[in-house]
């Protein structure tokens, strides 16, 4: 696994990126790290972060998961940016529910993400950085 | 957990739909239902 660093807010959590389940999306994450960008929550899918940066597409999917938990990260290929799960989540559109792949692993106490997702959802949108851990 | 549809929003909703979707972005806004000045 590779470790990362997620920064927001004054606070930085640890993960990794799980390259042995989907070793081609986390390589292309990898290479593009340091990055930056603002975060929003997402529209439909519940206690869930969306990162507006830009990851080169890879070629399929990769460690496809229909289910999602708390401290997951997540990478949508054609969507593309990252996705953080805070709380209680579920990667969908309007349509119903879309398997997406599992790309990394946050560690330790969420309540300081989860405090940034409810801050996030009333004052707008804040920057956030995914670097090397 | 069960919803009930208490009410409708009639005319063009594309402004509606523009500005909801800020909401993402800019975080809480203003929102106000009141009655139609008619009174009907």
């Amino acid at each position: 696994m590779k470790p990362i660093v997620v920064e927001f807010d004054g606070h930085t959590l640890r993960g990794a990126l799980l390259d042995d389940l989907a070793p081609e999306i986390c390589s292309r994450i990898w290479k593009a790290l340091p990055l930056e960008g603002p975060a929003t929550n997402t529209i439909w899918s519940g206690d869930m972060l969306r990162l507006w940066v830009e990851i080169p597409e890879p070629e399929q999917p990769e460690h496809v998961v229909p289910l999602q938990h708390p401290g997951d990260i997540l990478f949508i290929p054609g969507w593309n940016g990252l996705r953080f799960v805070y709380g209680q989540a579920r990667m969908q559109g309007p349509s119903g529910a879309h398997p997406v792949p599992l790309v990394g692993r946050l560690d330790g106490d969420l309540s300081s993400l989860a405090a940034f997702g409810r801050k996030v959802e009333w004052e707008g949108n804040r920057p956030m950085r995914v670097a090397k851990g | 957990m069960y919803v009930t549809a208490v009410g409708r929003i009639e005319s063009d909703l594309g402004e509606f739909a523009k500005q909801a979707d800020r909401l993402q972005w800019d975080g809480a806004g203003r929102f106000v239902i009141r009655h139609l000045a008619s009174g009907a």
